[in-house]
């Protein structure tokens, strides 16, 4: 009997290690997964502080967003934060420069260059975005059998940085153009609009 | 002999002693507190208003009784004009005591809650932090600030019904979107000319510099000008926002009034509660 007693009580014992240990290990994977998505993310963006002037610059490099065999669009973001000559009314406003490039086989027409997003599925107007034919730029930067290259411009304000960073899906229409942001550039611009918004915050701080 | 001596002597000094010793002095006794006299008292009160009321609808009662009577003998002396007067004016009793009726019931009825609160501290302790905070979350509610919430929400309307505010707004984004991308084709050209520039002396395009120069200097202009537009518009919205300032004031000092009323509150509390202690050791 007490030999019986002893053997559940071992089972028991080595089960339950058993189990606790393969838990961990399974936690541990989860974990390193997830690190190097973060780092896959952090490493679109860069943020540059100004030692002298105190200008903090949150950059996200630039991003394709559309990827067409004939047709290309990028967007990158410049965040510039704690410049001077700020009023009392914008202090507490951020303005995130977003640039978007296009290049073609064929020119594109943008039709009225308007632009919106919905953002889970919560439109958001940005209005026109000024832009045309980049007329100077260096055709070697081209992509191979492209020769039509475009560049447009938007600000987001805070209101607007607050609402990428809760995105889940991103749609897109600039003018005659609609398309969806893949995952991984929803995830990125996300966590740009984190950072910045961290960033501006602590901004605020050292300068109070 | 000796031991009787001692003895003798030891009552004696104790004699002394007791003569000389200062008599104690008398100490104030706590004010006593007897909450079942006090819920009596309460009891009391309520029977007593209960009574006011009944006294006044029985009043109300006779009046209206008073009414069918007097209107046959408004009927009868209608051609007099006194007489219609002193109708007019009894009628006009009867209305103002319809009033008083429910004048009388809207106070009996708030004294009786305040009666049944009292009644409800009486039954859970005086001292009774938790509805204490219930009232003032009450008063707090109810009372304070209720107005200061009104201007600051009619205010709130007026700032969303600018229009000229919201247009300004506009115009200034569009304008420093442009602005934006006039810096941007400025940065363009400014590298194609730098690598016109670099390029051997025999490779140098005079034309294309001299239109690259040009375009950059066209440039130069626009910002200016963009620049200049954008500073009015600035200052055109700051100005109209400071008009708003006062209504951010506002709300900051009631912020603050709430903020020390709480702080108060919550040392009012502290007090009760070591006082509370004090009482729980005499007793």
């Amino acid at each position: 009997m007490r030999s019986i007693i002893a053997c559940v009580l071992l089972l028991t014992i080595a089960g339950s290690i058993f189990f606790v240990a393969g838990q961990e290990r399974q936690q541990e994977k989860k974990g390193a997964a997830q690190t190097s998505d973060a780092k896959s993310t952090s490493d679109q963006i860069e943020v540059k502080t100004d030692r002298f002037s105190g200008v903090t610059t949150v950059k996200l490099k630039p991003q394709v967003i559309l990827d067409k065999p004939d047709h290309q669009m990028t967007i990158d973001i410049e965040t510039k934060l704690g410049e001077k000559g700020q009023l009392d009314s914008e202090k507490d406003d951020v303005k995130a420069e977003a640039w978007f490039r296009s290049q073609s086989k064929d020119p594109v027409d943008f039709g009225d260059q308007e632009l919106h997003f919905l953002i889970d599925d919560k439109p958001l107007d940005l209005g026109k975005t000024p832009g045309g034919t980049n007329a100077n730029m260096d055709k070697s930067k081209l992509k191979p059998g492209f020769r039509s290259s475009k560049s447009f411009v938007s600000i987001f304000d805070r209101s607007d940085l607050t609402q990428f960073a809760k995105a889940r899906r991103v749609e897109m229409r600039l003018g005659s153009i609609e398309l969806t942001l893949g995952q991984p550039e929803v995830a990125v611009l996300r966590e740009y609009a984190n950072q910045v918004l961290a960033q501006h915050k602590i901004v605020n701080e050292k300068k109070q | 002999m000796k031991k009787k001596s001692l003895l003798h002597h030891f009552a004696i000094g104790l004699l002394v002693g007791v003569l000389i010793m200062p008599p104690p002095v008398a100490r104030a006794q706590w004010t006593v507190f007897d909450p079942s006299q006090y819920v009596l008292q309460v009891t009391k009160k309520v029977e007593e208003a209960n009574r006011w009321i009944q006294h006044y609808t029985n009043l109300v009662e006779q009046l209206t009784t008073l009414k069918g009577v007097l209107e046959k003998t408004d009927d009868m002396l209608s051609k007099q004009k006194n007489a219609i007067t002193t109708m007019s004016n009894i009628g006009r009793t009867v209305r103002a005591s319809f009033q008083l009726k429910d004048q009388l019931e809207a106070i009996v009825t708030t004294r009786l809650d305040m009666i049944k609160r009292i009644d409800d501290r009486l039954r859970n302790g005086i001292f009774d932090p938790e509805a204490d905070l219930r009232d003032l979350d009450e008063y707090l509610r109810n009372s304070i600030g209720r107005s200061s919430q009104d201007t600051i929400a009619n205010r709130e309307r007026l700032a969303r019904m600018d229009n000229q505010l919201e247009l300004w707004q506009r115009e200034l984004k569009l304008k420093q979107k442009t602005k934006a991308w006039v810096e941007g084709k400025q940065k363009e050209t400014q590298d194609k000319l730098d690598t016109e520039d670099h390029k051997l002396e025999e490779q140098k395009c005079a034309s294309c510099i001299a239109s690259l120069t040009q375009e950059l200097a066209s440039y130069e202009i626009l910002l200016a000008q963009l620049e200049s537009e954008i500073v009015n518009l600035r200052c055109q919205i700051e100005n109209r926002v400071k008009q708003y300032n006062i209504q951010m004031q506002e709300r900051v000092k009631f912020g603050e009034q709430v903020q020390s009323l709480n702080d108060g509150w919550s040392r009012f509390n502290n007090s009760l509660d070591e006082l509370q202690k004090v009482l729980s050791k005499v007793n």
